[in-house]
């Protein structure tokens, strides 16, 4: 009894001093900050969850910090995650909806391994062989044409069709394309597609700005595709059929499709020997915007 | 005609027609492209079976929507050619838009019989025919 009453001062004091003390760490720097990367392309959600470390000075990343040959996450603390909602293709190989740990087997001369692992839960120091991988793909580093202090992923470019998912940190980046299946149906039946072939210009009913479209039917691929000139520029597009006779503008990057405006509506009209004439470009208020009309081919 | 719209001015006004649409959004792309689906209007149909004024103030129905019922009627011959894509057709006693109209009020509450239904009308109105209106309907809802 007298060791309990003696002992009550101290005890109230350790509690006031707990008490005082955050047990949060929201509020402190925390080494290898975690972060999220979330894209939806085209209906298929691609996350991304990873702890972020730093450089902090250390200039031998890859080869010295993280050892070649070792199976490393690209992260820290516990392991990244990649989360689909649904199935894509990671450089080219089907990879099943579901959340993934990732892995990668860093390789000094050649093509890192980068695995998709089961287990989510394991730490950093887990280390599991590529080979326990539920896929894996092989992509070659790059140097990055800048230094990236804190580990990152990201999305420089998202398709109608996919993304590209970039890893960078210190002068290395590695780049992954994902493959989404995509809602955006690009041929057009023959008849239809050869009809739109020719030189077209449109612009706002009423003014002095049209501009040249020129169309072709591709057919290897059935799709329309063609040039909008601008200036002195080109852009190549792709006609997107939404219905017989009408369509939305597809963008591409590089040899992908990129963008499709789907405010607008392409609508071809004044058939004259199976072949449209005219067109209007209508919003999705159904007002026209733009005209257009045949001026060759 | 000169090249002064810019491609950046094109995708800037974009968005601008989602502001304010009557016909609502819509998915990025449609992947199922249906020309078939229409039925053909019955012949001889009118508007009788659409609700009237009166029965659709009693609902206390907004104005806005008694407009759209007031358009139906003016054009029944043509409503029934055009397949309604909010799904009702699978419904028994449904055929069309038209049908959409009809007693049970179910186009009241539906923005996309009433959508449709301000897209054939402003479309019948410009003197379009029954095809290229259908076209214009599968573009935006099929």
């Amino acid at each position: 009894m007298a060791q309990f009453s003696t002992s009550v001062p101290t005890f109230l004091l350790a509690l006031a001093v707990l008490l005082s003390t955050p047990f949060d760490a929201t509020g402190q720097i925390v080494a290898s900050e975690r972060g999220r990367l979330e894209q939806t392309i085209d209906g298929t959600r691609v996350e991304i969850d990873y702890s972020r470390p730093s450089a902090r000075g250390r200039t031998g990343l890859f080869g010295e910090v993280v050892p070649w040959g070792e199976t490393w996450t690209p992260g820290a603390n516990a392991s990244t995650k990649l989360t689909l909602s649904k199935a894509v293709e990671l450089e080219g190989e089907p990879v099943e909806p579901g959340t993934w740990g990732v892995w990668i087997e860093l390789v000094e001369d050649g093509p890192w391994k980068v695995a998709l692992h089961p287990d989510t839960s394991l730490f950093h120091t887990a280390h599991p062989p590529v080979s326990e991988g539920a896929y894996v793909v092989e992509v070659v580093p790059e140097q990055a044409p800048e230094f990236v202090e804190t580990l990152q992923f990201s999305m420089p470019e998202v398709r109608g069709d996919g993304a590209t998912l970039q890893l960078d940190w210190g002068r290395t980046r590695l780049s992954l394309d994902i493959a989404v299946e995509s809602s955006t149906v690009l041929t057009v039946p023959p008849e239809e597609g050869r009809g739109l072939a020719g030189a077209w210009e449109f612009g706002t009913p009423g003014e002095d700005d049209g501009m040249p479209l020129t169309l072709r039917y591709d057919e290897p691929t059935e799709r329309v595709l063609g040039e909008w000139t601008q200036g002195t520029e080109d852009y190549p597009v792709t006609m997107v059929r939404q219905a017989e006779g009408i369509y939305q503008l597809g963008f591409f990057v590089g040899d992908r499709i990129g963008e499709v405006i789907n405010v607008w509506y392409f609508e071809f009209f004044d058939y004259q020997d199976g072949r449209p004439t005219a067109f209007e470009v209508r919003d999705t208020g159904d007002e026209i915007r733009f005209e257009g009309r045949r001026v060759g081919g | 005609m000169n090249d002064s719209i810019s491609r950046r001015r094109f995708l800037s006004v974009a968005p601008l027609a989602l502001v304010g649409t009557a016909l609502g959004s819509r998915r990025v792309s449609a992947p199922i492209v249906r020309m078939d689906a229409h039925p053909e209007p019955r012949p001889g149909i009118t508007a009788d079976e659409v609700m009237t004024r009166e029965q659709l103030e009693e609902r206390a129905v907004e104005d806005r929507v008694r407009e759209i019922f007031d358009m139906v009627r003016e054009m029944p011959q043509i409503a029934d050619g055009i397949d309604c894509y909010c799904g009702c057709a699978v419904r028994p006693g449904y055929r069309s838009l038209l049908t959409c109209y009809y007693a049970d009020g179910m186009a009241a509450g539906c923005p996309i019989c009433q959508g449709s239904a301000q897209l054939v009308h402003r479309r019948w109105k410009d003197g379009q025919s029954l095809e290229r209106i259908r076209r214009a309907v599968d573009a935006r809802y099929a």
